[in-house]
């Protein structure tokens, strides 16, 4: 946000950076905001997150529909699309050879390096062997015109030039120009992948479990089952060997007996490689599956936070609560669920105002939720800043700082009225509407 | 017990591929896609018949055939003991049965208000008069829980949810007696889909409706059906009541989606999962015997061979699996196990 607040951040950060915490944090994301300008206004899609991954660990973020954590996920690769920006923010990464690199004093925090101060050319570096990420829908992130084979060895053609000089993007195409592109057409041994790069292509794609490897490399996208499309771009995503792998939706689009193998398959090549997984979902049975640690997402914000199990067992956030009381559980059905009542917000600024976003659907909304809320730790039940001190169980809720106080409770109309009145206060319009048209 | 109010015999729905007159003339065989092959069921009155299966498996197109929005290969569909493949006159099956579907977004004529959808079954029907229709569209919004005052209102002003709202009004309009709801909140949030949900149950309750409800989904289908039915291939593999179905399935492969959705719990960290192997067969060419054959950990020589009836599982009428495992003295248990290469050459042979 404003200058102030980052300096003050890092003039922070070397108290809490004992040797222990930096040592297990591979990635520390502060104050991290993306707003989306359109027409219609701007939307704060991501509105100052915090959050921590850990070595080998896999973080989850979970959220419905608009809540903000795929561009959570955009905006740490910075692949955030006009019209949206990152606004503010700090990613820190660690890699202690980066760090020597990099001159600015700015940027460089211990071992740790701002991705979003360094230079282009070095950031574009990071993506592969650093972090690298899988997407929902294979079948749109694949090229359709080539072999799977092909696009995999090109990712890894990619990063083997890159190594030869990590820090430059025209390495990776240096000593290749437009002749020699011609020449490919006709000579296979002028083409820019090579052949090494085509046989690791092969090795990946048996390592992430397709069978008969070698045939199936020259086979097209549309060949390829969901499960196996999904696997291939896993096999396209570990090319680079990346530190962190931020898995966006990975199953959502295969179904369960598939989605169980893909799982099976992120946690064994986790075990294999030792890379921090984030992982992004709705399915709150998949982050009980795979997750270490979970921030839920509502509205932009990450509402709450903590180890799967605080989470999941012992939720203080309502839109926690509400979350886990809306699935209806498999085992033991309940006869009636517990829906959050209302819709999820749009986002759109000149909207959100200054309350706790989910205030309009939460059944606890008091008058102190109409300023918005700090994050408390639960245990002590005191705010903390996230920036600095990140508790195990944070959550933005009052509730976790005191009880409910009925006499201090929103009238129930409170919300609908002012919603009313933002859009267009409608009953009003539909009745005028009405005594003029009549269709 | 009474005659049920849908029943569905050996229906069965092929496309054809390689079927226009082109391919005609240069020789090519029309190649079919069993997409439902041989399904029979009941939905009894009053009841909740859930349609569970992977994509792929044909659970929409047997409840679009039987709805007969698509035309049958062969089979028949009875509503209250009529033919409905059969009958000329499709008016009052039209307006007795009706649907929900998936999409609220394509399933909605964006060019149309709320109102207009709701009220164009009415229209079509000829009931009431013009005050009426009106009316009754608005009864119709404040039940689903939306505002009489949002009936001008188009689709796109409408969120998610309240789309569906305006999918299911549409559907009430007619008071029908049988709803076949095809993935009704598959597109929703987890919240707003609770709510979708408790709504159906609420309206069911009220009216008497019957659902046929299809869903990928197993604890939704679990918690509002009272009996389900797995398919797998075009093909209906076990149906019961659902409680019955969850805790004791009869069937390898419900066994394994059973064991495949993880529970949003904390249990389920670190819970061992052996998934399936493979991916589903494709229905242009069904594995022979029991399709389930190429992924089944318990495949033998038998099942290769032979293709399952429907036999009762622990003895109960109403609890069926097509499985050779629920018959004691079935020559499948002196067969000799499949291996699991010959398992996995077969499954992607079929692709």
């Amino acid at each position: 946000m404003s200058g102030d607040e980052t300096s003050h951040a890092r003039d922070a950060s070397p108290a809490i950076s004992d040797a222990d915490e930096d040592a297990r944090n591979l990635l520390r994301v502060r104050d991290l905001s993306t707003r989306f300008f359109t027409e219609e206004g701007q939307v704060n899609a991501v509105e100052s997150v915090d959050f921590d991954v850990r070595d080998g660990e896999v973080f989850g973020i979970v959220g419905e529909s608009g809540s903000g954590k795929s561009v959570t996920a955009l905006s740490i690769g910075d692949l955030v699309e006009s019209p949206g920006r990152v606004t503010s923010g700090e990613v820190w990464y660690r890699n202690a050879d980066l760090a020597e690199e990099i001159d600015d004093p700015e940027a460089v925090d211990g071992d740790f390096v701002d991705v979003r101060q360094v230079p282009e050319n070095v950031r574009r570096s990071l993506r592969g062997p650093s972090f690298s990420m899988i997407f929902q829908d294979p079948m749109s992130s694949l090229n359709p015109s080539l072999t799977v084979g092909e696009q995999i060895a090109e990712a890894v053609e990619v990063q083997r030039r890159a190594r030869a000089n990590p820090r430059s993007t025209r390495s990776r195409t240096q000593g290749y120009g437009l002749a020699d592109m011609l020449a490919s057409t006709v000579l296979p041994s002028r083409s820019y992948v090579s052949e090494e790069s085509r046989e690791r292509a092969i090795e990946l794609l048996e390592q992430v479990g397709i069978p008969d490897p070698a045939d199936r490399a020259d086979e097209y996208p549309h060949q390829f089952s969901g499960g196996m499309l999904q696997r291939a771009m896993i096999a396209q995503a570990l090319a680079g060997e990346p530190d962190l792998l931020i898995a966006d939706e990975p199953t959502t689009a295969l179904d369960v007996t598939i989605q169980a193998q893909i799982l099976d398959l992120l946690r064994d090549l986790q075990d294999e490689t030792g890379m921090s997984i984030v992982m992004i979902t709705h399915n709150l049975g998949v982050i009980a599956r795979m997750c270490d640690r979970v921030g839920v997402m509502y509205a932009g914000e990450i509402v709450e936070r903590g180890q799967l199990a605080d989470v999941f067992d012992d939720p203080v956030h309502p839109y926690t609560q509400g979350l886990l009381g809306s699935i209806p559980d498999l085992d033991e059905p309940a006869s009636r669920l517990q829906p959050i009542e209302g819709n999820v917000p749009d986002l759109y600024d000149h909207e959100m105002g200054d309350r706790c976003y989910f205030a309009d659907r939460c059944p606890y909304a008091m008058e102190e939720c109409l300023s918005h809320p700090p994050e408390f730790d639960t245990e002590t039940g005191k705010p903390v800043d996230p920036k600095t001190d990140p508790g195990e169980h944070g959550a933005r809720c009052v509730l976790a700082n005191h009880e409910f106080r009925p006499e201090d409770a929103l009238p129930e109309e409170y919300f609908a009225v002012e919603s009313e009145d933002s859009s267009g206060s409608d009953r009003e319009a539909a009745e005028t509407e009405e005594v003029n048209t009549d269709d | 017990m009474t005659d049920p109010l849908v029943r569905v015999e050996d229906l069965q729905k092929y496309y054809f591929e390689q079927d226009s007159l082109v391919d005609r003339l240069l020789g090519k065989e029309p190649e079919s896609v069993q997409a439902v092959d041989g399904v029979s069921f009941d939905v009894r009155e009053g009841e909740t018949l859930g349609l569970v299966g992977e994509s792929g498996c044909g659970k929409s197109t047997t409840g679009e055939t039987l709805l007969r929005l698509r035309e049958p290969t062969d089979g028949a569909v009875y509503f209250d003991g009529e033919n409905v493949f059969e009958s000329a006159d499709l008016d009052e099956f039209r307006k007795r049965a009706q649907v929900v579907f998936q999409d609220p977004f394509s399933s909605l004529d964006p060019r149309m208000t709320a109102g207009q959808i709701i009220r164009e079954p009415l229209d079509v029907h000829g009931i009431g008069t013009k005050a009426e229709r009106r009316e009754r569209v608005e009864e119709l919004l404040e039940r689903v829980g939306l505002s009489a005052g949002q009936v001008d209102r188009y689709p796109h002003e409408f969120s998610g949810g309240q789309r569906q709202r305006v999918g299911i009004a549409r559907a009430l309009a007619l008071e029908p007696d049988f709803i076949v709801c095809d993935e009704p909140v598959s597109a929703l949030d987890v919240s707003v889909q609770a709510q979708i949900l408790n709504l159906l149950e609420d309206l069911q309750e009220e009216f008497g409706l019957t659902y046929l409800f299809i869903a990928h989904d197993l604890s939704v289908v679990r918690h509002i059906s009272d009996r389900v039915a797995v398919m797998y291939l075009g093909e209906v593999v076990e149906i019961g009541p659902a409680d019955e179905i969850f805790e004791n399935p009869g069937h390898p492969y419900t066994e394994a989606l059973l064991e495949s959705v993880p529970r949003a719990d904390t249990s389920e960290q670190g819970r061992e999962v052996d998934p399936l192997a493979g991916d589903v067969p494709s229905p242009r060419s069904p594995p022979s015997g029991c399709r389930f054959h190429t992924r089944c950990p318990y495949a033998r020589e038998a099942c290769k061979r032979e293709s399952p009836g429907d036999y009762d599982v622990a003895g109960r009428a109403d609890h069926q699996a097509a499985c050779f495992r629920r018959v004691e003295d079935h020559d499948y248990w002196d067969s000799p196990p499949l291996g699991e290469d010959e398992q996995v050459a077969e499954g992607t042979a079929d692709d």
